[in-house]
């Protein structure tokens, strides 16, 4: 009897630990069912809010497309050229020829420096003018990292994320252009809103225009003045390079001629190079002898 | 046949040779390939550029002025985006004339424009040697300076060009880009704004709202678009341009109202309209319209991958994964060099669930050169499939590098720190989101089904091996805990 009950107390606790498992093994597949939901639903919403909101491929998107800063003056003129290009062909190839100018941009991308350096020769480039291109690209990228400060916290004016438009559940309409036609208000009456919304701004940088250019003659003589301490500046700059000695120079022009491969100056190095070689071998010789 | 027939025959014969041998009078009428030149240039007019590229060809062929129709066979190339075939033509005209200078100056404009600044130097100096002293080519040197970034070189020469051509208002812009190039934004701001009322049809504002755009002053570039559409007066660069400029920030509607302002000066013959509709359309969620419009322009442009692109991406929207895949497939056995295309294949494998794909287009994606697309987004939310924690921390962070405070890539950052059990590590990601955009935290705790936490004080970040310098950086700085308000 005592064995029969050991055994049946052996058997139902097992029992209950079989029971414990299975209900624990239970929460965990709704847990994990759970986090997988959870999981699905947040990919759900990155795809949904994100990746599928990219903003049309339009010519702003083709020109900014990889611009650093240091390209504002390269975008400036492809602007330019752009319109003068087109400017027998109409206006939609504007569109057409920027989309496949950003296709090879993005195959080749241009390189003002190298060109610089391919060029210098048949440009007859002054050492000043290297310099001062390089430090141009410098100033340059540290002026439009500097642009308009804005909070910590600012984001793009109106993104996809946040567009306004939410189209009234109109039936879908004529297949044609006519398909824009479920905008509440007409294009006139949308661009004075525009007008009237913007009239404030632009009152307010018409006058730091007028500020700006109340003396014409102010502002030139303030560019020859910034254009004489640039000078300045770069001619210190060059002083104090020639007065770093001969050594200095030496060196300068060992790593120009090494760099552009002058033959000159390479056959030089190597007479040089050779009769110290025969004089170091005259002299161990002689050294030698005397011994 | 008696003798007198037979000689009567001959004299008939000979009369008919000689009728035969004598010269007639041409018939009155254009010369030959005429009418083609004219109808082609018609047909540029109405935005037809392909029957415009066939009839510059035949005008060529049939012995139309070659110099002339190879001129406007180029442009209507250029018109449907052939750059390169463009500039093979415009290299067969320079062969065939040399000192044809439009031809030249078209030719340099394009190597500028493409980046290809040695080439431009080479025909520029062409140009000058066979034209020399024309007002293209003073403008054209003065641009090439600027491209290579020579602003002492650049201002000598526009000195001189401005003396020899003054009335060019092109020369106050080049001015104003050469301040640029001596980091004197200010000056070229100011320049660009007051040069810009000097250029008819708001080109001039366009020019000005274009440089604004790149500075990152949104509100002046808007203000400058605005002055370059009410001065437009006809001209369709400155609607083109400012609808672009609005479907870029995502305001549809803005951009729609540009969009048929330009369909009034442009027509229904215009065949590019069609495809940025349809991208609008896509953009605000009407896809039956939208795939209504691409349709049929597909079938007459099979080779605009663009708006091949739209249509695929109205098919992942709606859902119809087998059309976007049928469609993707065609596109990149075609298109295999754009970023944009391995992309939208990404995401249709993303979508199908197939992350080793998924990731290897996104991959591909990125080494074409897609720094406007959210490849670290994407990445994550493909290493969110595989369970891969690390991955999807180690792409949220970089996503917030590229994009900082984006709610979205807080929220995926933290959700990485939540399966590895780190929810302390997640409760401070969204307390930091919370402070600057508390409603999406709100949003990201109820889908990572996390409690909004105690007001006491918050963990450290540092023992959480979290970066608060970039924290700080990415996302927001730590709240201040509601004991230590003042």
């Amino acid at each position: 009897m005592a064995l029969l009950a050991i055994g049946l107390c052996v058997l139902a606790s097992r029992g209950a630990r079989a029971g414990e498992d299975g209900v624990l093994t239970r929460a965990e597949e709704a847990r994990q069912r759970a986090l997988e939901e959870e999981r699905d639903t947040l990919v759900r919403e990155i795809v949904q809010r994100r990746l599928m909101r990219l903003p049309p491929e339009t010519v702003h998107g083709a020109a900014f497309e990889h611009a650093s800063v240091r390209d504002a003056v390269d975008r400036m003129l492809l602007l330019d050229q752009a319109l003068r290009v087109t400017e027998l062909g109409g206006v939609e190839n504007l569109d057409r020829l920027f989309l496949a100018l950003a296709g090879i941009r993005g195959r080749a991308p241009r390189d003002a420096a190298r060109a610089r350096e391919v060029l210098a020769d048949r440009l007859a480039l002054s050492r000043e003018e290297r310099a001062e291109a390089a430090r141009t690209e410098l100033a340059l990228s540290r002026a439009l990292a500097e642009r308009e400060p804005k909070p910590a916290n600012a984001r793009p004016l109106a993104g996809p994320e946040t567009q306004r438009l939410d189209p009234p559940g109109s039936a879908p309409g004529q297949p044609s252009v006519a398909a824009l036609d479920y905008i509440p208000v007409s294009p006139e009456e949308l661009l004075t809103l525009r007008a009237r919304h913007l009239a404030d701004g632009r009152a307010k940088e018409q006058s730091w225009y007028d500020r700006l250019h109340a003396d014409p003659l102010a502002d030139q003589k303030w560019r020859e003045r910034e254009l004489e301490h640039q000078q300045r500046v770069a001619r210190m700059a060059t002083t104090h390079e020639i007065s770093r000695g001969p050594s200095y120079q030496l060196g300068v022009w060992l790593q120009d001629t090494w760099k552009n491969k002058e033959p000159i100056g390479l056959a030089l190095i190597a007479i040089v190079l050779a009769g110290l070689g025969v004089a170091g071998v005259v002299l161990y010789q002689v050294l030698r002898s005397r011994r | 046949m008696s003798g007198g027939h037979g000689r009567a025959l001959a004299g008939m014969l000979l009369a008919l040779w000689l009728g035969a041998c004598t010269d007639e009078p041409p018939p009155a009428g254009p010369p030959p390939g005429e009418l083609e030149l004219s109808s082609g240039q018609e047909a540029m007019r109405a935005g037809q550029y392909v029957v415009a590229e066939d009839l510059f060809q035949r005008a060529f062929s049939r012995g139309a002025d070659a110099a002339t129709s190879l001129l406007w066979q180029a442009r209507a190339r250029l018109a449907l985006g052939l750059v390169d075939a463009a500039l093979e033509l415009l290299t067969r005209l320079s062969d065939l004339y040399p000192t044809h200078a439009e031809g030249r100056v078209l030719r340099v404009r394009l190597a500028l424009m493409a980046g290809d600044h040695e080439q431009a130097f080479e025909q520029l100096q062409l140009l000058e040697r066979h034209t020399p002293g024309t007002a293209e080519g003073a403008l054209l040197e003065v641009e090439l300076y600027l491209a290579l970034g020579l602003p002492s070189r650049a201002e000598r020469a526009l000195i001189a060009g401005r003396a020899r051509f003054p009335d060019r208002p092109e020369w106050a812009f080049h001015a104003a880009k050469a301040d640029l190039l001596r980091a004197w934004t200010s000056a070229a701001r100011g320049a660009y704004a007051q040069a810009a009322t000097t250029l008819p049809h708001g080109l001039g504002h366009a020019r000005n709202a274009w440089f604004a755009g790149i500075l990152g002053e949104t509100d002046r570039a808007e203000r400058a678009w605005l002055d370059a559409v009410a001065s437009a007066a006809g001209h369709g660069a400155p609607l083109s341009l400012s609808s672009d400029f609005y479907a870029h920030q995502g305001r549809f509607d803005d951009a729609v109202a540009d969009l048929r302002a330009l369909e009034g000066v442009l027509g229904h013959g215009s065949p590019d309209l069609a495809r940025r509709v349809a991208a609008l359309l896509v953009r605000v969620g009407r896809h039956t319209d939208a795939q209504a419009v691409l349709k049929p322009y597909l079938q007459r442009r099979m080779n605009d991958f663009t708006a091949q692109r739209e249509l695929v991406t109205s098919y992942l929207a709606e859902g119809k994964s087998t059309e976007a895949s049928a469609t993707l497939e065609v596109l990149v056995s075609k298109d295999r060099d754009s970023a944009a295309t391995h992309y939208l294949t990404g995401l249709s494998r993303l979508l199908a669930g197939d992350s080793t794909g998924a990731r290897t287009a996104f991959q591909e994606s990125r080494t074409l050169g897609a720094g406007h697309l959210p490849i670290d987004l994407a990445l994550a939310a493909v290493a969110l499939l595989t369970r891969d924690w690390f991955d999807v921390e180690f792409q949220a962070r970089k996503s917030l590098e590229q994009t900082p405070h984006d709610p979205l890539a807080v929220t995926v950052w933290a959700a990485g720190r939540k399966y590895q059990a780190q929810i302390p590590a997640a409760q401070v990601l969204l307390d930091r989101l919370a402070v600057l955009e508390p409603e999406a935290a709100k949003r990201a705790r109820a889908l990572l089904s996390l409690p909004t936490p105690s007001p006491g004080a918050p963990a450290e970040s540092r023992d959480l091996n979290l970066p608060s310098e970039l924290l700080d950086r990415v996302i927001a700085p730590a709240p201040v805990p509601a004991t230590l308000a003042p």
